[in-house]
């Protein structure tokens, strides 16, 4: 590398501009209850045994005790509070959830106020201060390079600004950490909810299969014991089928939140992306500058907290603007007509100027269908806070699920 | 703003300036050996010698850096690396382990089969060898200075091999 770094060509090209392009993923639409199960993961295949010999064993045991025992209420609760613990686990997380879109559009990474919003303000700002197709350089300067001292002030602006463009590339790493962050604590919750998911399609397997067997019970008791087939119907089916209900809505909502939650995960990756093209067009726009200075105005930009990153580089050009400066007036003529001039630096501002607006059109449209998806989600939220109230009225489920608990069947219980 | 260019403004019909977030000075390199100094004050007497050498070994890196910080420029990735590494990365992995009780950070194991010591001990590695990776690349920046320097020497003043050696008349 040193080898090379020593023979190479003194001036770098300004970086091309290969087309950035942000695409802030669609809104997450409604999951209907009925397709949740299917969306959700898959019931373990090793489990299934399990849990169907639970599923039966729990019908069986109501149909050998007497309807009118407490056991049989007992029992008949243990459906109404079955997998009550994480219906709650799950709508806790999409309640925090629910916060996370609404946070993120008000303070994150989209927002303006946020550190990555404020910077890339900062940032256009700053560089419309320094723009070399401004007025202030306008064309018709271009043609008199013997004017050469308005160019050098020109340049000289590039000196007085570097401590402020320092402290925006700064604020935007600073950013990129914080939307990092943001991205692992998500992706741990993503799989904390998806384990809660995994068990609440467990919990659907089971109710799915007790109803099943139930129906299938009831309709014979139909023609042999009629009430007590009607207690059954009662007492037991009616909440095994509620709760077959309330599990398929809180896993619907849970869906919706993991997609949500990947949406701004999606989004966060999108925006890093778009802050690493800022600065590196910045920072290219820069050390273009330098270069034109060296060529046009034979002036030595002191860059040294921005330029210097690329050390390699800067290096040789002062080393070979040393060399220049040392040498005779002819050399000085071809570093005039070196093959990076105006031009090159306007275009190096142009890449610029287009990172920022794909950003900032990247961002009206990510905020848009975040917003929706914010929207969908509160609406399903809503539905489910009715069932969920249920849960939270049945008392029993404070400290222990029925006999239909699930805990100790979890062959992937590790959490 | 004066009020005389205010109205101009107005009267141009220019939409009102956008106020310009004040962005926080960087950091000085005392601040940064400071906020590791904190840290190893911090670990002092309460980890184990395993999270207590590693914390120190990180602590002697930074130092070795912060002098240096101005060679990768302060709009480097890499600066911005060491900078957040004392400043951020280093206290909030060790914090976040201290908040833990004792004895469930240290035995407890909540991540892939790894207690939360192991898991800070992972972090510190990490840190340490994106450091030294760092560290390298700027004394390999300083080399470079160093051999392009001899590059130029050597083309300055080496004299052509199709240089005739001056006859001497006698």
């Amino acid at each position: 590398m040193t080898e090379q770094a020593a023979a190479a060509a003194p001036l770098e090209p300004p970086e091309e501009s290969f087309g950035l392009s942000l695409e802030p993923p669609p809104p997450v639409a409604a999951v209907a209850a009925t397709q949740a199960p299917a969306l959700a993961p898959k019931v373990d295949p090793e489990m299934v045994p399990a849990l169907t010999q639970k599923a039966d064993a729990y019908v069986a045991s109501l149909m050998s005790s007497d309807a009118k025992s407490p056991e049989f209420t007992a029992k008949a609760d243990s459906v109404r509070t079955m997998g009550d613990q994480d219906i709650r686990r799950a709508a806790d997380v999409s309640n925090r959830l629910l916060a996370t879109p609404v946070k993120e559009i008000k303070e994150g990474g989209l927002s303006e106020s946020g550190t990555v919003g404020q910077s890339l303000l900062a940032l256009r700002r700053a560089v419309e201060d320094l723009d070399p197709s401004e007025e202030t350089f306008g064309r018709k300067l271009l043609g008199f390079i013997p004017f050469g001292d308005k160019i050098s002030d020109y340049f000289q602006r590039y000196e007085s600004a570097q401590k402020q463009l320092d402290a925006i590339i700064r604020a935007l790493y600073n950013g990129q950490d914080e939307l990092r962050k943001d991205n692992a604590a998500l992706n741990l919750e993503k799989r904390n909810l998806w384990d809660t998911m995994g068990r609440l399609n467990q919990y659907i397997f089971m109710a799915e299969r007790i109803d099943t067997q139930l129906s299938a019970t009831i309709s014979e008791l139909d023609v042999t014991d009629p009430e007590r087939a009607k207690v059954m119907r009662e007492d037991v089916l009616f909440y095994v089928r509620q709760k077959h209900q309330d599990l398929l809505t809180q896993l619907a909502v849970s869906i919706q939140g993991y997609l949500a939650m990947d949406i701004i995960i999606k989004n966060n990756l999108e925006l890093i992306k778009g802050v690493d093209r800022a600065t590196t067009t910045t920072l290219s726009a820069l050390r273009t500058a330098v270069i034109v200075a060296q060529a046009l105005a034979n002036q030595k930009l002191v860059l040294d907290q921005i330029t210097a990153l690329n050390t390699t580089t800067s290096n040789m050009i002062v080393a070979t603007s040393k060399m220049l400066a040392d040498n005779s007036a002819t050399i000085q003529e071809q570093a005039a007509s070196a093959t990076i001039g105006i031009e090159q630096l306007q275009e190096a501002f142009a890449n610029i100027y287009t990172t920022l607006d794909t950003i900032s059109d990247f961002k009206i449209r990510a905020l848009d269908s975040m917003a929706q998806t914010v929207g969908v989600l509160q609406t399903e939220t809503t539905k489910a806070a009715e069932y969920l109230e249920r849960s939270r009225n049945s008392d029993r489920s404070e400290l222990q699920g029925g006999s239909l608990d699930i805990g100790g069947l979890n062959l992937n219980n590790n959490r | 703003m004066s009020w005389w260019s205010e109205l101009g403004r107005k009267l141009r019909g220019e939409p009102e300036p956008v106020v310009l977030p004040e962005l926080p000075p960087p950091p000085t390199g005392e601040e940064i050996l400071g906020s590791v100094e904190a840290v190893r004050a911090r670990v002092a007497g309460r980890v184990p010698p395993a999270i207590a050498a590693r914390v120190d070994k990180i602590a002697r890196t930074v130092a070795v850096m912060v002098p240096r910080l101005d060679r990768p420029g302060l709009g480097s990735q890499q600066a911005h690396t060491v900078v957040s590494t004392a400043t951020s990365y280093l206290p909030e992995a060790v914090d976040a382990y201290l908040r833990l009780p004792r004895d469930f950070a240290d035995r407890r194991i909540v991540a892939d089969g790894k207690t939360s010591l192991m898991l800070l001990v992972d972090q510190l590695d990490l840190l340490s060898a994106t450091l030294t990776k760092i560290s390298d690349a700027v004394s390999r920046q300083d080399a470079n200075a160093l051999i392009a320097h001899g590059a130029f020497l050597e083309e300055k003043f080496t004299s052509s091999s199709l240089t005739t050696p001056p006859t001497e008349h006698l």
